[in-house]
């Protein structure tokens, strides 16, 4: 359960370009909860997930993981129960090093890393078979750069890489917006795999409306630091991408976009 | 006979430089930071090597590893002021550089009787020798061999450090931060182990070199991380390609043809007017060439990447229509 109470996010504070993004923004994930979040440019969807990764801390308000208050603890602290996907698919894997040891890497989250071996060879039947269920034949380049691979195929290992570990929230940035329309697609459906077997809790930034509908138990759209449509379980199986599109031209024309 | 003592003398210091440039293979290659503190780290452990030898008497080979502590020290700083203090990577090296030079010459007043500083210190005294790891006496041979074992130790032990879990996280660190921190592990504590393990191996490069040429000179470090520099780029542009040859070979190899070529020029400029136009030349030709050699060799990685990338069947979306 991820909660956020009264939130207060101000950028250039003090300067002639303040811009009050978040005032007294609440809201409130509930625990298995798989929650779209849309919205024009500017309107907070990332700052929201920043928020809550750590990556921006708030000016007031209090953030919650299942009732501990993460509001001021650093980034690299949270992300031991929060795993993260970015929109940037050279984020999400170390390019340098191959598939084989990304994997170890992510094995190895919230484990102590000292000097014992990394390697273990003894894992490879293991990989394999975690990256054959993808459907990219990504099992028989274990040993190739992952900055070698396509942006989707660097996206897919990422997602497999951020839920390798018992994770509590996985917070999803735009994570298919770098991609081709169809890889974007199997990306998607990958993510709803991987979260619908391992229950985890899932907040996803994204710009595809559709993806916002067809996709999780709650959707919500966001304009200007506020929420404007939240719907969830009833309402959300009968939410038609039209219903969010409409929304979203009276935000723009009232924007004067 | 003038031109085969240049090239055992270029192929010994090269030796010597070689772990210098193994140094910096870890802070520049693999960390992304260019560690211009080697300029001070480098006397540093030639200072506090010939303080060990000569005023308590150490073995000239446990001289090593302690110089190796003082040098990592000093890199340790190095990195908390780059980490902790959000100092810019140059200017943290900098800094480090320049506090150094004070740092070595008044710890030179630890080897003068009389207590005062000094520039140049040689390792006779009073026509007693400082025992060194290599005594003249025993021949070239002989002295080729002590720095090509130690060398090679240092390569090992790097080679072998980056294959533990602490070591895939520096690597890691060096190339994207962000999934560092993902896995919930602190990036600034990996690039300050790095940066102390390179200030390690530079500082025991300065305790070499000053062993070698029984001289401690503390304007030794001037240069050294261009030297250092151009090392690896040598190496890797040259040998990187070879798929049998790790990394940290191709830097040797890169240290001790720099060095041969730097000797070289000194013969050519036998007034030593022109030595360090040449120098420059030198490493501006390099750099220009840089992927052309390579290239001329046609074995670069970079080819051999996009060799590698037509082989792999293009994303998925390609494998999805199949």
């Amino acid at each position: 359960m991820i909660e956020l109470d009264k939130i207060t996010k101000i950028f250039g504070i003090n300067t002639v370009n303040e811009n009050i993004l978040l005032s007294d923004f609440s809201f409130k994930a509930e625990k298995g909860d798989f929650v779209s979040i849309v919205g024009s440019n500017g309107s907070g969807k990332t700052t929201l997930l920043n928020l809550i990764g750590g990556s921006l801390t708030p000016e007031k308000g209090k953030i919650y993981l299942d009732g501990e208050d993460i509001t001021g603890k650093p980034e690299y602290l949270r992300s031991r129960r929060i795993s993260r996907v970015y929109q940037n698919p050279a984020l999400g894997t170390v390019p340098d090093m191959t598939i084989f040891e990304n994997l170890m890497l992510a094995e190895n989250k919230n484990k102590p890393a000292l000097l014992t071996f990394a390697k273990d060879k003894k894992k490879t039947d293991f990989y394999r078979e975690l990256l054959s269920g993808l459907g990219l034949s990504l099992e028989d380049k274990l040993d190739i750069k992952t900055g070698l691979l396509s942006g989707g195929q660097r996206q897919a290992l990422a997602l497999v890489m951020s839920t390798m570990t018992k994770t509590d929230l996985l917070l999803l940035d735009e994570h298919t917006a770098a991609l081709d329309p169809k890889t974007a697609e199997i990306i998607m459906r990958l993510t709803d795999k991987v979260v619908k077997e391992k229950n985890i809790t899932v907040l996803m930034v994204t710009h595809n409306l559709r993806f916002a509908v067809e996709y999780g138990n709650r959707t919500v759209m966001m304009h200007k630091g506020q929420i404007v449509i939240d719907k969830g379980g009833n309402d959300k199986e009968n939410l038609k991408v039209s219903d969010l599109l409409g929304t979203f031209n009276e935000i723009s024309v009232e924007c004067g976009n | 006979m003038l031109f085969l003592n240049t090239t055992i003398d270029g192929l010994q210091l090269g030796l010597c430089f070689a772990v210098l440039a193994l140094g910096l293979y870890i802070s520049y290659s693999i960390l992304d930071f260019p560690d211009l503190s080697v300029d001070g780290t480098f006397p540093l452990g030639g200072v506090v090597c010939t303080i060990l030898l000569y005023r308590l008497g150490i073995n000239p080979l446990l001289s090593l590893p302690i110089t190796f502590v003082f040098g990592a020290a000093a890199g340790l700083l190095t990195g908390i002021l780059h980490v902790r203090f959000k100092m810019s990577k140059l200017l943290a090296g900098i800094i480090m550089m320049t506090g150094l030079m004070s740092v070595t010459l008044a710890l030179t007043s630890l080897l003068t009787d009389d207590g005062s500083p000094s520039v140049i210190f040689g390792f006779i005294q009073k026509n007693v020798k400082i025992p060194t790891l290599f005594s003249p006496e025993k021949g070239d041979l002989y002295i080729t061999a002590v720095l090509l074992v130690i060398t090679v130790i240092c390569k090992v032990i790097i080679d072998l450090f980056f294959r533990t879990k602490l070591g895939y996280m520096i690597r890691a660190t060096g190339s994207n931060e962000t999934l560092v921190t993902s896995l919930g592990k602190n990036p600034g504590l990996y690039k300050i182990i790095g940066i102390a393990a390179a200030g390690g191996f530079t500082a025991v490069s300065g305790a070499l070199y000053a062993q070698y040429t029984l001289n401690y000179d503390n304007t030794c470090g001037s240069g050294k991380v261009v030297l250092a520099l151009a090392s690896i780029i040598i190496g890797t542009a040259v040998f990187s390609g070879i798929r049998f040859l790790s990394d940290t070979s191709a830097v040797i190899f890169g240290a001790i043809i720099y060095s041969l070529c730097l000797n070289y020029i000194v013969l050519l400029d036998t007034n030593g007017i022109y030595t360090k136009l040449l120098n420059a030349v030198l490493f501006a030709l390099i750099l220009i060439f840089n992927g052309k050699i390579s290239e001329f060799l046609g074995r670069k990685k970079g080819l051999k990447k996009t060799q590698s990338k037509q082989s792999i069947p293009q994303g998925f979306g390609g494998q999805q229509d199949d």
